[in-house]
């Protein structure tokens, strides 16, 4: 008995639960066993409460009417439980009913009205049950969708306040970096119209409050320096769209002063690649920028400084090069005389005529000179109340000086001294820059007076042999030609037949003298020296036809042209060697020498009719040429040698620097 | 230096001044063969000229322009100035026409290289001392040619008379400095300024420091 109930129950039970596939099957899946032991024990409690009711009934007299306590156990397990189990409670509350109207008996109505009455309460029962089952079951549905809905939104907000704080932080991350660096980050649109951002940085570099360029976005623009405005508005408008932009200018501060500042900008585009905003970056190069100018300045000098051959232009490309550097507008070559041990102004730039005057020279005793002898560089103090009252620099209203003594092997050759009258100080990296200028300087100031030396050795060194030759030899054999003549003369009174060998003698005699006269006059001209360079080469021309076989003409354009001594000597010694390279080499007979003015240019041109330059290859690398060619350098010009025409051209052209008093560079 | 004592009573005395002995041998020899001409006496520099000029009283003084330690320029203007009647012949190495004139100018009779004085000494000396002028062809033309074409105003000819470095020490002296401040200021020593002083003078013809001075200033202003 015992095990055929538990066996209907089991199944009764399965049915009941099983009877609710259409129901929530979400909560069904996630707890099964649970939701249908709760429906299963619900359904427990309401047949046990309806079997109570039905004992109650059927024990109780049949005037009470339990109806309605077992619609409400219907309704109850309906709601709780579902429809089935609810069909279920009926179909016990009517057996219950059935029983008690067995028991009961005779009825004042016909039994077929008692059973219609019956079923219709007991149908009514089962539609209570399965209206209230389908009311539990929307209402359970309808609080579960609630609840989900509610969890979803809640791990929505969740999410949200997420977001939100790792995005302040974000944010913050971008603050501390963008207020922080130095370099000036910017954020604009298209059409530089708004500014959208703009870092700190930008305060320091422009030198204005942030919110000027907020409100007028062109305040940058404004700001750069005008060499460089045009390039860089042009650069801004035309170039940051398409990604090109990458520009150095300068910025003028407020107050004046000045910053290399390098931009770029990058283009950012929206889904529909469009460009809708541009971002860039502005960084101060001003400290790189100096010392690329150094370095710059440098290289420059060292490259000109290396193949000068002429002093006064190196001098001038020098003091070019250390002026052009940012901060420094003048200064001056002092060349230490090595005799007297006095300086001498050399070369100048950027000072006013009465402040030159008064430091053309220094004596060897002087203060000045023992500074520049110490040989170590000096930054004095130009301002004003510092004790330096009779200083050489008082009056010229520099406010920051460097005396570099230019030192070559431990020897002092002069100095170089630069200048400022705009700036108070020379920052460190100038100093070197200008340090490493005036060594170069030095080396290569030692190099032309070396190579100079060598020359005017040479030129000595003839110069002493032709006038020996004149004082010594000449004066002999004019001695020996009258006592040649007189004894001509006696043998030709006496009819001696040894007059003619007599005669002979006279006439090889005077040969030699017009020989060796010329001879010296080509080793030391001294026409060159008592009347000047044209007087010099006409006898040069009239003494070469003479001597050799050919037609030696001379043409000058002016009669007089007055040069220095060096570029005189100079000229007349290529000349020289330009016509003695055509006797020996062209086997021409017309040697012409031309001596032209124009443009403030002196023109020297020595040409023959012979075989031409490559005829003879050995005439090209004779060691004449190439003194020839250091000659020409070595006063600022230019010699070069044509080969085409028939014959040889050798064309000199030098500037004609009009005699420069005191412009002792040219005796160094 | 020597004195002969002359042999021919009526011969023309003549004076050698020259600082090479070999050339005034051979000088002397030619004159001597003549029998009317004498050497009297010979002279290597100008104060010793000066001193034989005292005592021999010579009719003709052949000078050689370029002596060791003096100007033979400035000798002749020297004996011009205080014996004018003495005849003076000029001899030199060079042959530089401008020379030429200025002995001329300077008092001389005649000019001849040393190289045409090997042949025609005698010549000179017969011309010179006939009462006329000795110059060589060449040079003659060359005197005259410039004589014709010379301009008048000083001062632009100065540019063209002036070597370089004459023109230099000439404006410096025109500016007002000294013979040391302009030594200093051309690297030259002191002696080289005086030297250039000297051949200004010369090729300007001028007579004294002081007119060599003024003719600076103005050519300075003017310049």
């Amino acid at each position: 008995m015992q095990k055929l109930m538990s066996w209907f129950g089991h199944h009764l039970g399965t049915w009941v639960a099983a009877g609710n596939p259409k129901e929530e099957p979400g909560a069904v899946g996630a707890n099964p066993p649970a939701a249908m032991s709760a429906k299963a024990r619900l359904t427990a409690i309401g047949f046990v409460y309806t079997c109570l009711v039905g004992l109650l009934d059927l024990t109780t007299t049949r005037g009470l009417n339990f109806d309605l306590f077992y619609l409400c156990g219907c309704a109850f397990v309906g709601w709780a439980a579902g429809a089935r189990p609810a069909l279920f409670i009926t179909f016990t509350s009517g057996i219950f009913l059935y029983f008690d109207g067995a028991r009961s008996g005779g009825f004042a109505l016909p039994a077929w009205v008692v059973y219609w009455n019956s079923v219709l309460r007991l149908l009514g029962f089962a539609a209570t049950g399965w209206l209230a089952g389908e009311l539990g079951r929307s209402t359970r549905t309808l609080e579960r969708a609630v609840q989900e809905r509610a969890g979803r939104l809640r791990s929505e907000v969740e999410e949200h306040k997420e977001t939100a704080v790792r995005l302040r932080e974000t944010l913050e991350l971008f603050r501390q970096v963008t207020e922080n660096i130095t370099e000036v980050f910017w954020v604009t649109d298209p059409a530089k119209t708004r500014v959208n951002y703009v870092s700190r940085g930008f305060e320091t570099v422009w030198g204005q409050p942030r919110q000027a360029i907020y409100t007028s976005p062109g305040v940058w623009l404004a700001a750069v320096c005008d060499q460089d405005r045009e390039r860089v508005t042009r650069a801004t408008y035309a170039k940051q769209i398409t990604g090109d932009y990458d520009e150095e200018y300068r910025v003028k501060r407020p107050d004046g002063s000045l910053c290399w500042v390098h931009d770029r900008a990058f283009p950012v585009v929206n889904e529909k690649s469009e460009v809708y905003r541009i971002v860039g970056i502005t960084e101060d190069v001003t400290e790189q920028k100096r010392v690329e100018q150094l370095l710059e300045a440098q290289r420059d000098v060292a490259v000109a400084l290396s193949v000068a051959s002429d002093l006064n232009a190196a001098l001038d490309r020098l003091l070019q090069a250390a002026t052009g550097l940012e901060g420094i507008d003048c200064g001056g070559v002092y060349l230490l005389d090595e005799e007297s041990g006095a300086l001498g102004l050399e070369a100048h730039v950027g000072l006013s005529p009465g402040f030159v005057s008064q430091v053309a020279t220094f004596g060897a005793g002087s203060r000045e000179a023992w500074l520049v002898k110490e040989g170590r560089p000096l930054y004095p103090i130009c301002a004003p109340g510092w004790n330096t009252e009779d200083a050489f620099w008082v009056g010229e209203g520099l406010r920051a000086l460097a005396v570099l003594p230019l030192k070559h092997e431990g020897k002092v050759l002069g100095a170089l001294n630069l200048g400022s009258h705009a700036q108070d100080e020379l920052a460190v990296a100038t100093r070197v820059g200008i340090e490493t200028i005036a060594a170069q300087a030095a080396g290569a100031i030692a190099r032309i007076r070396l190579e100079r030396q060598i020359l005017e050795i040479s030129d000595l060194e003839q110069a002493r042999i032709g006038q020996d030759i004149h004082d010594g030899l000449c004066q002999q054999l004019i001695g020996m030609a009258f006592t040649a003549n007189a004894l001509h003369q006696s043998l030709i009174a006496e009819q001696r037949p040894e007059a003619a060998p007599a005669r002979k003698i006279t006439t090889l005699l005077d040969e030699a003298i017009t020989e060796s006269r010329r001879v010296c006059r080509g080793l030391y001209p001294v026409r060159l020296e008592t009347e000047g360079l044209v007087p010099a080469l006409e006898e040069l021309a009239t003494t070469t036809s003479e001597r050799f076989n050919v037609q030696c003409l001379w043409e000058a354009a002016t009669r007089r042209l007055h040069c220095n001594v060096t570029t005189a000597t100079h000229l007349y010694r290529i000349a020289q060697e330009a016509v003695n390279n055509a006797i020996k080499h062209s086997g021409g007979r017309t040697i012409s020498i031309r001596l032209r003015e124009s443009a403030g240019e002196i023109e020297l041109e020595v040409s023959d009719d012979g075989r031409g330059l490559q005829a003879t290859p050995e005439r090209r690398a004779g060691m004449g040429l190439h003194i020839m060619d250091y000659r020409a350098r070595s006063i600022g010009g230019t010699l070069r040698i044509s080969g085409n025409a028939p014959g040889t051209v050798v064309l000199c052209r030098v500037p004609h620097r009009e005699v420069v008093l005191g412009r002792a560079a040219d005796s160094v | 230096m020597s004195i002969n004592p002359s042999p021919k009573p009526h011969a023309t005395r003549i004076m050698l001044v020259d600082d090479h002995p070999v050339v005034r041998e051979g000088l002397a020899e030619s004159i001597e063969r003549e029998s009317d001409l004498t050497v009297c006496a010979q002279a290597e520099e100008h104060s010793e000229a000066l001193q034989m000029l005292e005592t021999t009283k010579p009719d003709l003084v052949v000078v050689d322009l370029m002596l060791k330690n003096s100007s033979g320029l400035e000798l002749i203007k020297d004996i011009h100035a205080r014996w004018p009647r003495v005849l003076l012949l000029v001899v030199s190495m060079h042959d530089e026409n401008l020379y030429a004139e200025r002995v001329l100018r300077a008092g001389a009779q005649g000019f001849i290289t040393k190289q045409e004085a090997t042949r025609d000494i005698l010549l000179a000396l017969r011309r010179v001392l006939g009462g006329g002028i000795y110059l060589n062809e060449r040079t003659a033309s060359v005197v005259l040619a410039r004589l014709t074409s010379k301009p008048d105003s000083r001062s632009d000819s100065v540019a063209d008379l002036l070597a370089d470095r004459e023109l230099e020490v000439f404006e410096l002296t025109g500016r007002g400095l000294s013979t040391r401040e302009i030594a200093g200021q051309l690297r030259i020593d002191v002696k080289t300024v005086d030297t250039y002083r000297a051949r200004i003078k010369e090729k300007l013809s001028l007579k004294s420091s002081s007119e060599l001075l003024q003719l600076a200033i103005r050519w300075h202003k003017d310049h």
